[in-house]
């Protein structure tokens, strides 16, 4: 019995440590209580008189509560004209932070915006990702400023205004402007004319994450800094050498057009090869993984090229052999034989190796079909060499006054006390900060920008694609736009919002309205540039001669925090990682064979949480104290650590959380490679990790195939499950006690593309703002009371397989014990599959239900209903898809739960038409009834039936790759009802007969036979 | 004290008196009236000139000052009587910076002396409150008649009492209290002390079911509003539409209270009523900054938003929407909310309880002429053989129609 438990956790993670009598660790602090017996006899209250008191305070109690509270209504003095209290109000707006842009439609009620969506534009800016979905939260940050501020305290824009122009007309030395990659065209035009108010000012440019390699090499290889706009959904083979394009790369919009090209409906795929280091959400949906090391990177490009040069009978650049030299030589012919429909992309932060793909790139005329120089991509464009001269300046006291923009460099600088140093030699420091960050507690002046939803704004990310943002929200505090400060400090007494409209009228299109009213304009003309346009030089540099070292460590960034500009945002603290499931943390991350040989270990403790090995880690003499977290799929000998943690001034939610990985991000460089090293320490780290089972233990959970065999077989990999009965051998759903329920209005299905899920986790995010999901924070969530309504389960594949095991001879427990292993680095494969409540049609929660709580509609839904719950949490236990969450705590009503719910600023985000729960509730996914009931009543009022698509869940509208669809099957022609038919359809373990509302389509890899 | 028939007739000859000096008056002041709502209130009231709306206040005082034929000019086109340069229609046209009073040229004659007649008339008077003071007086009488009933029954009762107790005496019978005698009586019937207790429990059960039920039930909840307004005067008297006001029941789950902009659409320049006098509009005026004697709203002014006492309250739990009811079920306002119309003060007509709901789904039948169910309803009739779909049957009762 006890051999056949541990099968449950996972063996990866060492279950030895299980201490059984650490079960009830957690003691009821009676003693405390009972030490202050001094205290308690010195009471002149005697029993009796307790009693008394204990009486009559639950009788007043109970005699209070009997009278109503009186309700006040406040309705608007002057009620404006677009706002009917009680509908939502949309404007179209953009979002670029972190250099990613997005084209949005906003949510508002009543003034207040609460939900982000994707204005789905046809062909930029898809890039709503999970970040930019909870930027709506970041609004509503309590840390937000709520003044303008001079040497730390509180002081009004007329004395600041007054005292900053003094300083830049007195300034004889240098004014500079440090920013994030600026793409507003009104803004740069803004620039120019303080540039002639004030002839020493300047601006440099400092992009958080540099793509300077890729800018650097394009000017080699181009004449031109820039960075070409690419077409995924073009190419029939990509080739990635870490590139992470589905999540973090470039444009998180790639990810749309990947998945268009990965629909088997359509006859064809495209085939994807990932060469990387660590495991990333790209790396998990590959077609063929190679986990390789950051130093030999630069070789195995090498070797791709020299495969190519081969194969059009070019001289060879004589590159050393690789491991995978093989699957290199396939790959060229590949790549070959699909001419100007291939891509090669690489996340390399090495000129030289940009170059190279660059190189590849050209020979396999992939120029003008699969990336554009034509249209440019304006999202990075910062130089790395100029922080540095900027501080050879600040210390050679040629900087008289120093402003930041969206920058935080003393957080994202590697060498930050330099850069802090030389700030001392700064007379004048300004920071245009919406919040108190590392950097604006040592400005003289804080002049808060306002939030992007409360700013008017152009933006031009692509070469003829413009973009409009516009206020949704009135300033929730005494903040001031930057351009208006500028504008300000220049004398001028225009408001930027004139300014910006005269301009944009002016250069760029004279429909003001309409550009308003849609988001954004397409002025990208057709004509490309021809190919003998280029003036492509193929500079082959001196190849430098990459080091090599036992451990290399690579620093990436999490699709939840990003840099840090969110780490507030507690949506985003508690996003799990997509890959390690890991949220509230950033963490070492190690490949399983490295972690034994060094003896560092992961396990689990008697409540299933995990715990980790504390490691120093050194890279030349930084020195930094963090746990590991074992990760399959990485390769051996390569760490690596998230950035966007370990701020000290982000927060309630967000200081102090992890370690700041930026201070080893040296020369802009990811990899580090030399003088990398590793030691454990005494400590045991607790996470807060939400999935601890790896693999799917040999069952059907997400149904996978190959496209060759899909060709042959639509429906191979998807095996009807068939019950052995008196009848033969039956569909679970032929075998039933239950009679069917009526559906004659509407029947609700929603299918998901495993396909096209990229397991981002924009939809988890979508969800929480949408349904009023409450944040428990990093101890409940350590205790699995997580209170995400949908999750997205990853799996890792595994090397034994019941047909191997029957092969081999293996013995069940040991099959078992090998099947809980994911498989080795090189063969790895990741599945990630959305589950929210699969609105079972014969659930097995309505059953155990005492009070009739959660019940069944004529519309195919399980309903839940809070006000009728007792708490028993049967349904919970009888799920057998776990996706029932218990509302332990009043998260909206309880102090030590401090996140937006108990923030009277973070509660604005709610959505009021649902309700927050309380305490001791179950809840689910609902699939967002409001959103139902809603559209079903606009089609009453507007006498007309229901469109397909009309009603979209929020995860649905969040999903920028349409892994999820929504409708009535009633609808013959909806959408859901043709997905329903598709031979990949399959339901979430049929051989329970629940006969869910939610059905899946079967993953297909695009795997060379 | 009068008898009833004297009564009768004094409230007769009341009547018939004031009906009588209407009569005599002048009949063309009747007409006069409606001539002078339709075409004349919205710019002047009837009264004092001092009691401005856009033009002067208009009593019999402007006979002393105006000729009859001055008048008739003047309101038939006063532009006119400007530009032939008549002294005192210009002095007047400067007074009121330069207004020109609308004309009317398809005034007979005759119409213009029926406004006139009504003008020098003034307000009728308000005949209700006398009737009142009548029908007050008769119930006073009525109960005084009672007491004297009472009194007779209870002296009747002593008076039997004493003759039995008397003849009892001289009987030489014990006395008997009437809680021994009855108290012998029960012991005699154990059974009545059985059902007694039954009785008692029971009705104490049903008691405490009753109160438990109220909890939480505001039915009748009339709190006292920061302004007096009154349901009856403007949706009953004025007759003015719910959805003027309540405008966004039609499109969104709140019926709304009215902005104060709404409420000045009408009180720029009504500035009194009928009941309060000024005192309540004057609030409307103090929460958005109106003077109401220059008519303009006071520059830079501090708004003080109006802080009603919401009367209808259902819990967070329960989604409820407005244009639902309203607009897609066509159910009328009073359904639910009672005879507001006849409301001074709004209270809570309704229970608000889910049993209260839950009644109305099962009772009320859907529109299925609504295109919405076009296809539905085929399905419909052969399943429910033709009889009514109500509400209850197509899922109007799932939880998660209400809650979520």
């Amino acid at each position: 019995m006890k051999e056949e438990k541990k099968y449950f956790n996972s063996l990866n993670h060492d279950t030895d440590h299980v201490n059984g009598a650490n079960e009830f660790d957690e003691k009821l602090s009676v003693e405390a209580m009972m030490e202050n017996a001094d205290t308690l006899s010195a009471s002149s209250t005697t029993r009796r008189d307790f009693l008394k008191f204990l009486g009559f305070s639950s009788v007043a109690a109970t005699l209070a509560s009997c009278e109503a509270p009186v309700v006040k209504s406040i309705p608007y003095l002057n009620k404006p004209e677009e706002i009917t209290p009680g509908n939502p109000v949309y404007y179209a707006s953009s979002y670029f932070s972190e250099n990613v842009f997005g084209s949005l439609l906003v949510k508002t009620r009543e003034g207040r915006p609460i939900l982000l969506n994707s204005s789905h534009n046809p062909k930029f800016g898809g890039g709503v990702n999970a970040r930019c979905q909870a930027s709506v939260l970041s609004l509503y940050d309590s840390n937000r400023l709520k003044n303008p501020m001079r040497d730390s305290s509180e002081y009004s824009w007329k004395h600041i205004d007054a005292e900053i122009i003094n300083q830049l007309k007195n300034t004889s030395k240098k004014i500079v402007l440090l920013t994030s990659t600026i793409i507003s065209p009104s803004t740069r035009s803004l620039l120019e004319l303080f540039k002639k108010t004030y002839s020493n000012f300047e601006t440099i440019v400092y992009d958080t994450i540099s793509k300077d390699a890729m800018l650097s090499a394009n000017q080699k290889s181009f004449g031109s800094r820039f960075l070409p706009t690419y077409d995924f959904q073009k190419a029939e083979v990509i080739v990635s050498f870490d590139a992470d394009f589905l999540s973090e790369w470039l444009d998180p919009a790639h990810a749309k057009q990947y998945t268009a090209n990965r629909k088997p409906e359509n006859g064809k795929m495209s085939r994807h090869y990932q060469f990387e280091s660590l495991l990333s959400v790209t790396g998990a949906n590959a077609d063929k993984r190679v986990p390789i090391k950051p130093s030999s990177q630069q070789a195995y490009v090498l070797r791709l090229y020299d495969a190519l040069l081969a194969l059009t009978n070019n001289q060879s650049i004589k590159s050393t052999k690789t491991k995978h030299d093989n699957l290199i030589n396939q790959i060229a012919k590949e790549l070959w034989s699909n001419k100007g429909k291939s891509l090669i992309v690489s996340g390399s932060d090495n000129t030289d190796v940009q170059v190279v793909i660059n190189a590849m790139n050209m020979l396999l005329g992939n120029y003008e079909k699969t990336l554009s120089t034509t249209i440019k991509s304006k999202l990075y464009s910062s130089k790395n060499e100029d922080i540095d001269s900027l501080i050879t300046d600040m210390n050679d006291n040629k900087i008289g006054v120093l402003m930041f923009l969206n920058t935080n460099p003393i957080y994202t600088l590697s060498d930050s006390d330099r850069f802090k140093n030389a700030l001392e030699k700064v007379k004048t420091k300004i920071s245009f900060s919406e919040s108190l960050d590392e950097t604006s507690m040592f400005c003289d002046y804080v002049c808060p920008d306002t939030n992007y939803l409360e700013s008017w704004g152009d933006l031009n990310p692509y070469t003829g694609f413009y973009a409009l943002q516009q206020p949704t929200i009135s300033p929730l505090f005494n903040s001031r736009q930057v351009q208006d400060s500028l504008l300000t400090w220049m004398g001028n007494t225009v408001k930027y919002y004139d300014y910006l409209k005269t301009f944009f009228k002016k250069n760029i299109s004279n429909n003001w309205n309409q550009v308003l009213h849609d988001g954004f304009l397409n002025k990208i003309s057709d004509k490309k540039n021809a190919p003998e346009d280029y003036n492509f030089s193929e500079v082959m540099s001196t190849r430098s001669q990459a080091t090599k070292s036992q451990i290399e460590i690579q620093l990436y960034l999490k699709s939840s925090i990003g840099t840090g500009i969110h780490a507030n945002n507690p949506w985003l603290q508690e996003l799990p990682d997509p890959i390690s499931k890991v949220t509230w943390d950033n963490y070492l991350t190690i490949s399983p064979s490295h972690a034994q040989e060094l003896g560092l270990k992961n396990w689990h403790v008697s409540n299933g949480a995990l715990d980790g090995d504390m490691v120093k880690l050194s890279v030349g003499d930084k020195h930094l104290k963090c746990p590991i977290y074992v990760q399959p799929g990485q390769t051996h000998g390569v760490l690596g650590l998230a950035f966007g943690y370990g701020r000290e001034n982000a927060g309630k939610s967000g200081s102090n959380v992890g370690v700041n990985a930026f201070s080893l991000y040296e020369k802009f460089n990811r990899n580090q490679i030399a003088k990398v090293s590793i030691e454990k320490i005494s400590g045991v780290h607790e996470f807060a990790c939400t999935q601890n089972s790896h693999t799917m233990m040999g069952r059907n959970i997400v149904k996978e195939t190959n496209f060759s065999d899909y060709l042959k077989d639509p429906k191979s990999g998807n095996k009807q499950f068939l019950l052995h009965s008196h009848k033969g051998n039956v569909k679970p759903s032929e075998l039933t006690l239950w009679d069917e329920h009526e559906k004659d209005v509407h029947f609700w299905n929603m299918s998901i593309d495993l396909n096209s899920c990229t397991g981002c986790g924009a939809c988890v995010v979508a969800c929480h703002a949408e349904n009023n999901v409450p944040v428990v924070g990093k101890e409940e969530v350590r205790k699995n009371r997580d209170m995400h309504w949908l999750r997205i389960d990853r799996y890792y594949s595994s090397d034994m397989t019941k047909e191997r095991a029957k092969e081999e001879g293996v013995g069940a427990i040991e099959m078992y014990k090998k099947m809980e292993e994911p498989a080795s680095s090189e063969n790895l494969e990741v599945v990630f599959q959305p589950v929210m409540c699969q609105h079972c049609n014969h659930a097995p929660c309505e059953t155990v239900c005492p009070v009739a709580a959660t019940t069944h509609s004529r519309e195919g839904l399980n309903h839940m209903t809070y006000n009728r719950c007792i708490g028993t949490r049967y349904c919970m236990n009888n799920c057998p898809y776990k996706v029932r969450r218990f509302n332990w705590f009043n998260y909206a009503g309880n102090e030590q739960f401090d996140y937006n719910m108990n923030d009277d600023l973070g509660k604005m985000v709610l959505n009021p038409d649902v309700t927050v729960r309380g305490r001791g509730v179950m809840e689910k996914c609902t699939m967002c009834i409001q959103n139902i009931q809603k559209s079903k009543l606009d089609a009453k009022k507007e006498r007309r039936k229901i469109k397909d698509g009309e009603i979209a869940c929020a995860c649905e509208k969040a999903c920028d790759t349409g892994a999820i669809t929504f409708g009535d099957v009633l609808d013959k022609d909806s959408r859901v009802s043709q997905e329903k038919k598709n031979p990949r359809s399959y339901y979430l373990i049929e051989e329970l007969n629940t006969q869910p509302s939610v059905f899946y389509k079967t993953k297909v890899r695009n795997k060379k036979v | 004290m009068s008898t009833p028939l004297s009564s009768f007739r004094f409230i007769f000859l009341f009547f018939l008196s004031i009906a009588f000096s209407i009569f005599c008056s002048a009949q063309d002041a009747i007409v006069g009236e409606s001539l002078f709502k339709t075409n004349c209130s919205s710019c002047h009231y009837l009264g004092p000139e001092e009691k401005k709306l856009i033009g002067p206040g208009l009593d019999s005082e402007i006979f002393e000052e105006h000729t009859e034929e001055w008048l008739y000019k003047w309101i038939r086109n006063s532009a006119e009587l400007i530009e032939s340069g008549d002294k005192v229609a210009n002095e007047l046209y400067e007074e009121y910076n330069k207004a020109v009073m609308t004309a009317f040229p398809h005034f007979s004659d005759e119409d213009i002396s029926n406004i006139l007649a009504y003008i020098k008339e003034g307000p009728s008077e308000v005949v209700v409150d006398s009737s009142e003071s009548v029908g007050v007086n008769s119930s006073d009488e009525s109960s005084t008649l009672l007491y004297i009933i009472l009194i007779i029954i209870i002296f009747n009762i002593s008076l039997l009492v004493y003759v039995k107790n008397t003849l009892k005496t001289a009987a030489g019978i014990q006395k008997e209290s009437l809680l021994q005698s009855s108290l012998a009586w029960v012991q005699l019937n154990p059974s009545v002390i059985v059902f007694g207790a039954i009785l008692i429990v029971f009705s104490g059960m049903k008691g405490c079911w009753n109160t438990l039920s109220t909890v939480g039930v505001a039915q009748n909840y009339q709190p006292e509003q920061p302004i007096a307004f009154s349901h009856k005067i403007h949706a009953g008297d004025n007759g003015i539409d719910c959805n003027y006001c309540h405008h966004t029941a039609r499109s969104s789950k709140h019926a709304g209270i009215p902005s104060a902009n709404v409420c000045m659409n009408c009180h720029t320049y009504i500035n009194e009523g009928t009941i309060t006098g000024k005192d309540e509009i004057n609030k409307i005026y103090a929460a958005v900054g109106f003077d109401p004697n220059t008519r303009t709203y006071i520059p830079d002014y501090e708004e003080q938003p109006i802080e009603w006492v919401r009367i209808h309250n259902l819990p967070d739990l329960a989604y409820f929407d407005h244009s639902q009811h309203v607009n897609v079920a066509g159910v009328e306002c009073q359904t639910c909310h009672g005879p507001i119309e006849e409301m001074e003060e709004v209270y809570q007509y309704s229970k608000l309880t889910m049993g209260w709901c839950i009644n109305c789904h099962r009772e009320t039948e859907i529109d299925t002429e609504n295109p919405y169910y076009h296809d539905l309803h085929k399905n419909w009739i052969d399943k429910y053989h033709g009889e009514e779909v109500t509400v209850d049957m197509i899922g109007g009762m799932e939880c998660a129609k209400c809650h979520y």
